[in-house]
């Protein structure tokens, strides 16, 4: 047993080693696969997240590039819609064709993102205006376009492929160039021409357009300025016919006061001439008429009371003349002075009761208790006289008569209304006119001198007030006249 | 550099009168003979004009002017204008070089003879390319006539913008390349972006560096990895040619060089500005306005309290397409964070070029602004 012991001891110790070894191996690789494990997992993670990560980055460019997108696009509409803003306001009160171009300027042109600009008449070719274009290739550009003018009508811009640019460049060495015609409704006034870019080395697509815009914007002008400029003729032409014939119509207006004068002077001169002779013949008919140089026949008699008859009436008419060529020449003096309208009424109707009994007719009266107005007493006496009479004259027997007098806020309402022959409306227009009388066969058969009225009218238009009358054939008349209240 | 060596003025002025004003303006404050002149103008501006000027009126020894379409002047950013920046010329050379556009083929030799006698250290060059010129076999060139171990900055134009794109060399006015030499001044740079990088890294796995293409991205048509990430919206990106709002970044170092793309051709190849080769990894690039704004403060001021000179930004306009307005905000920022100490001028072109001392490298980019401070 101890040789077997003897023998396996070292052997043992080699086992056991072996083992242990083999223990240590096993651990160990077990503690590596873990840490492969670990690792594995960590790479995997990392992994996963460098792959969130790119997502991410995805996620950022593409939505980065869409706002990008639209902020690109809201620039190149920003600028030029602050191109023409600046335009049209730079240009907006200009009613100058040749002025509106030279708001084509540098700055213009800048904004464009060119160097050179010219702008040609189309017919003339003449120079409107030029920045930077030297004499050399004006003449080329001239020299080229003159024989061009049919695409310049038919067309906004002049497309890029055209010969026109290739020409232009060959000819004058001119690059990046732009040509456009200003056209008005009728016609194509000029052209634009840009060319030399200062911000890129081919036109953009955003650099035409705000080229055309400019091109179509100008020519709007032109062609507002083309209508007011035939407004203005228009207006101008009215304005000269206006004129000639106001100082026409002036100049008949003058020759009417002068005419109107020369009357009223004819009037008040024959009246006053006619008064005197008249006042002779009264004065002897009377007497005579009263038998103061004898006792005369009746015939005779009657005759005489005739003549007087006749005479007072031309006094009548002559005084009226004079009272009406008085007033149209200012020298009748107005004297105002507060009145109780109502008690002048009562006064006037009272004073022409008897011709009212006498032809049988009503009297009707419809006055408040007082009303003090501004007036000149004597001549509205007047006027009620010759309106009232006028009532009598004109109103068959048993007819009515009504007179009254409505008090207003500042002015009091006088009416007289008949149930007389009444008038048309024609010649309601014209009853105050001097010597005019209403054509109905009934009122003609009264006689009258047609002045009274127009003394009426006269008097009550001194007195700045109104008169005014209402009448129906077979039906009536009414006059009304204002006068202002006294308190 | 101290603040008397050199002169800055500007003028937006029309035509002549605005070479009129910037000559008064330098004159009236800088009293030393005229070493060398920058001028940077718009398309608005006739160069004959420019140099007629200020021949007559300023007589500088040297003339370089460049046409760009936006400029940048202290803290504003102008689309029309005239900037224009001299320097005495005490202790400091300059040595310029030009030529008209040319095939890519006989840019070796022109190089060749403009840097012939030219001793190899201790100077800085600036460059500004037409867009006539292709700028890879332009580098290539440098990098075989000049070494890798030199200060570069400048810029260039892919297109135009407008009908010419003109520069100024002394008495010359020509549309190609120009370099100019500078001994004297310690000139150092400085990129900003504010650029991230989206989505999991692509592998340029074919390209035409030569042809500034990239043909291959992970094994497929380079194009796709556009349609990748715009799935649906991909025909829109395409048709609105929108390329360049989502250039291509390449690792370098911690930082990415901004590919612009141009435009893509039938077989899906990209066709781009910048440098690329085959075997880079990149990422495609959003531009962060915040980020950007962080950076520079983060990045320019600590500038401030020690140092005083000259800046010239060399503008990117891949960056001004995308951030659009900001720009004039970004060109606030830089000087606000600059301060008074130093004076900025600058341009904006379609891609950068410039040299790195960490990587020891020159290389070109289109997607950040590039400060170069003179001093």
């Amino acid at each position: 047993m101890e040789k077997i012991f003897f023998f396996l001891e070292p052997l043992g110790g080699t086992i056991v080693l072996f083992f242990i070894t083999i223990l240590m191996l096993v651990m160990h690789i077990v503690r590596k696969n873990k840490a492969i494990l670990f690792l594995t997992k960590e790479r995997n993670h990392l992994n996963a997240t460098i792959n969130d990560l790119d997502q991410q980055a995805k996620l950022i460019i593409k939505s980065d590039m869409e706002v990008k997108l639209y902020q690109q696009e809201i620039e190149s509409e920003l600028n030029k819609l602050t191109l023409v803003e600046n335009l049209i306001l730079s240009s907006i009160h200009i009613l100058d064709k040749d002025k509106l171009l030279l708001q084509v300027d540098e700055k213009v042109i800048a904004a464009l993102d060119f160097r050179k600009s010219l702008i040609l008449d189309f017919k003339t070719l003449e120079e409107k205006v030029n920045i930077g274009f030297e004499a050399a290739e004006i003449e080329a550009i001239k020299s080229i376009l003159q024989y061009k003018k049919d695409i310049m009508k038919d067309s906004l811009i002049v497309n890029q492929d055209s010969e026109i640019y290739k020409q232009l460049a060959l000819s004058s060495g001119l690059k990046n160039t732009l040509i456009a015609p200003l056209k008005t409704q009728e016609e194509v006034y000029a052209m634009l021409i840009v060319s030399e870019l200062t911000n890129s080395a081919e036109i953009k697509k955003s650099q035409r357009e705000a080229f055309l815009i400019i091109c179509m914007y100008l020519g709007q002008c032109l062609e507002n300025i083309r209508l007011f400029e035939n407004l203005y003729v228009v207006k101008d032409d009215l304005e000269k016919k206006i004129k000639e014939r106001t100082n026409e119509l002036v100049k008949s207006l003058r020759e009417i006061e002068v005419i109107s004068k020369a009357k009223s002077d004819f009037i008040s001169s024959v009246s006053h001439e006619l008064r005197t002779p008249l006042t002779s013949v009264k004065g002897f008919s009377s007497l005579l008429a009263d038998e103061r140089f004898g006792k005369l026949p009746q015939e005779a008699k009657q005759r005489l009371l005739k003549i007087d008859e006749n005479v007072n009436k031309l006094m009548e008419i002559v005084n009226t003349l004079l009272d009406i060529s008085r007033i149209e020449s200012g020298k009748m003096e107005l004297k105002i002075s507060t009145f109780d309208i109502v008690r002048l009424i009562k006064e006037v109707t009272d004073f022409l009761s008897p011709q009212i009994e006498e032809k049988n007719l009503q009297l009707s009266v419809s006055l408040p208790e007082k009303i003090n107005v501004f007036m000149d007493k004597n001549l509205i006496e007047r006027v009620l006289i010759n309106i009232i009479n006028n009532a009598i004259k004109f109103t068959p027997e048993k007819g009515k008569i009504t007179v009254k007098c409505e008090k207003g806020a500042n002015e009091t309402t006088v009416s007289i209304a008949d149930t007389g022959y009444g008038m048309s409306k024609e010649d309601s227009g014209k009853i105050f006119q001097e010597f005019f009388r209403a054509a109905n066969p009934e009122s003609s058969k009264v006689k009258g001198t047609g002045l009274g009225l127009s003394l009426v009218k006269r008097i009550i238009e001194t007195h700045k007030e109104k008169i005014w009358v209402e009448s129906e054939i077979n039906k009536g008349t009414v006059f009304y006249f204002t006068l202002k209240c006294a308190n | 550099m101290e603040k008397d060596d050199f002169a800055i003025a500007f003028s937006k002025r029309k035509s002549e009168e605005a070479a009129k004003e910037v000559s008064l303006k330098i004159k009236s404050s800088f009293s030393k003979s005229i070493g060398f002149l920058f001028v940077f103008f718009t398309p608005h501006y006739n160069p004959s004009n420019i140099l007629a000027t200020l021949n007559l009126t300023l007589k500088p020894e040297k003339i370089l002017g460049i046409q760009s379409p936006f400029l940048v002047f202290e803290d504003t950013l102008a689309q029309e204008g005239i900037v224009v920046c001299c320097m005495s010329g005490q202790d400091v050379s300059f040595e310029e070089s030009f030529m008209e556009e040319k095939p890519s083929k006989e840019i070796e030799s022109f190089l060749r003879l403009a840097f012939r006698k030219i001793r190899k250290k201790n100077f800085s060059l600036l460059s500004f390319l037409g867009p006539g010129i292709n700028p890879v076999p332009y580098l290539s060139g440098l990098r075989l006539f000049l070494g890798e171990i030199f200060t570069l900055a400048g810029g260039g134009f892919t297109k135009k913008y407008s009908s010419n794109t003109w520069q100024i060399v002394n008495n010359d006015i020509i549309e190609g390349a120009v370099n100019i030499i500078v001994k004297g001044l310690d000139t150092t740079s400085l990129s900003l972006g504010g650029y991230l990088p989206l989505g999991k890294p692509f592998v340029i796995t074919k390209a035409a560096p030569a042809r500034n293409l990239v043909i291959e991205i992970n094994n497929e048509p380079a194009i796709n990895i556009y349609r990748k990430y715009l799935e649906e919206k991909f025909e829109q990106f395409q048709d609105n040619k929108l390329f360049s709002l989502y250039p291509l970044g390449i690792k370098n170092g911690e930082k990415f060089d901004v590919i612009r793309v141009l435009d893509s051709l039938a077989d899906g190849s990209l066709a781009c500005v910048g440098n690329l080769k085959e075997k880079d990894t990149g990422h495609i690039m959003f531009l962060d306005t915040g980020l950007l704004q962080n950076q520079i403060e983060s990045q320019l001021s600590p500038l401030v309290a020690k140092n005083q000179g000259l800046v010239i930004i060399v503008g990117s306009l891949l960056q001004k397409e995308i951030i659009k307005d900001n720009s004039y905000t970004v060109v606030k920022l830089i000087k606000k964070s600059l301060g008074k100490n130093f004076s900025v001028i600058g341009m904006y072109c379609d891609y950068s070029m410039r040299s790195s001392r960490e990587t020891n490298s020159i290389g070109i980019d289109s997607g950040n602004t590039l400060l170069t401070f003179w001093q």
